[in-house]
């Protein structure tokens, strides 16, 4: 549900980082898996917000041309996985899968939330 | 042509929270966001803090945030006259630059401890810096053993995990042993106070930790001259 917000974010973010005179094609943003990021939610809040239907007022407007078709490549991140019985390491989808000796796991880290890069016309 | 960010996305609510951050520790006020499901017993729990804290000369003042309604604000000003109620209207969670404006509206030289508590929900808020000293999650007996698990981001982020209505265990079916477990696999350092704001059982623990919270930050306001 948070999706809306952080759609928001993203691109008032990238809008910073757009050369003038540019147009925005595309973001690329890596999600940690602790952050819950739905992709379909998170491509329907991207498109509500290219739309103008935004959250709230994180950033502000920056005034730079931003179409409703940009692109957004949203990197789901695994988890990182430490079994604190036994030390094993293992990356995965399910941070409540069990170790192999039985115990459950610890993440490592998982909250990444990055705008990676912005994708620009030539 | 792609343009290297690799920049944070929440960098504009964490840079808002850092302000707040430092205008509340200037103060020499220690502030805890609460996040927990609606109805673990979040108003009901700093209703009963702020009676406790009051007993040992502390104030409280609290920011809490709701849809709609100033239901929990009108419950708390029973017991506090620094009390704001944030409506988000369709937000799932709080956001620094509400609690920033939130801050404007309390009187800040008349606070020790501040409360955030936050939009009933343990996925949403998690994420987003307030400028609070502590995250604190909260779960309750009746809302089944497994929630730790299913919510591990707000495990992970907490200083202090509560299970609360510990009153309840006898008449619901919650497994203990599998609760405290599930966090610690989670978080192995984040204390689990047990408690029951109803009854009382499990506060002085709760109090004292909240106390030594701060002290820390007052002694650092004075030390720093900022008081």
């Amino acid at each position: 549900m948070h999706e809306l917000s952080i759609a928001g974010a993203i691109l008032d973010l990238a809008r910073r980082h757009v050369p003038p005179g540019a147009t925005m094609l595309k973001v690329t943003v890596e999600a940690g898996p602790m952050r819950a990021i739905d992709p379909d939610a998170m491509r329907a809040a991207w498109g509500a917000v290219l739309a103008g239907h935004g959250a709230g007022d994180i950033g502000g407007d920056v005034g730079i041309n931003v179409g409703i078709n940009v692109g957004i490549d949203l990197i789901s991140l695994p988890w990182n996985l430490e079994c604190p019985a036994c030390g094993a390491r293992w990356t995965g989808d399910d941070v409540n899968a069990p170790c192999a000796c039985g115990a459950l796991a610890t993440p490592i880290g998982g909250d990444e939330l990055r705008l990676v890069s912005v994708t620009v016309d030539d | 042509m792609d343009i290297p960010v690799v920049e944070n996305v929440l960098k504009v609510n964490d840079e808002v929270a850092a302000m707040n951050r430092a205008a509340l520790r200037g103060a020499g006020i220690f502030t805890v966001d609460l996040i927990g499901a609606p109805g673990c017993g979040k108003t009901a729990l700093i209703e009963a803090t702020i009676r406790a804290l009051g007993a040992q000369g502390v104030r409280v003042g609290v920011i809490v945030g709701d849809l709609a309604t100033q239901r929990d604000a009108a419950r708390m000003a029973r017991f506090t006259d620094q009390v704001v109620q944030i409506n988000t209207g369709k937000g799932c969670h709080l956001e620094a630059h509400q609690v920033r404006r939130a801050m404007d509206r309390i009187d800040l030289a008349r606070v020790d401890v501040l409360f955030i508590e936050n939009v009933g929900n343990l996925i949403c808020p998690v994420g987003f810096d307030l400028g609070q000293d502590a995250k604190v999650g909260m779960f309750c007996t009746s809302g089944g053993d497994d929630k730790a698990g299913k919510h591990p981001y707000v495990v992970v982020e907490s200083s202090v995990i509560l299970l609360g209505k510990r009153d309840l265990l006898p008449y619901v079916p919650f497994d203990l042993e599998f609760f405290r477990a599930d966090v610690r696999r989670l978080n192995a350092a984040a204390p689990i106070l047990e408690l029951s704001a109803t009854t009382g059982e499990g506060m002085a623990a709760w109090v004292d930790w909240l106390a030594a919270g701060r002290n820390r930050v007052a002694g650092a306001a004075q030390a720093c001259g900022a008081q």
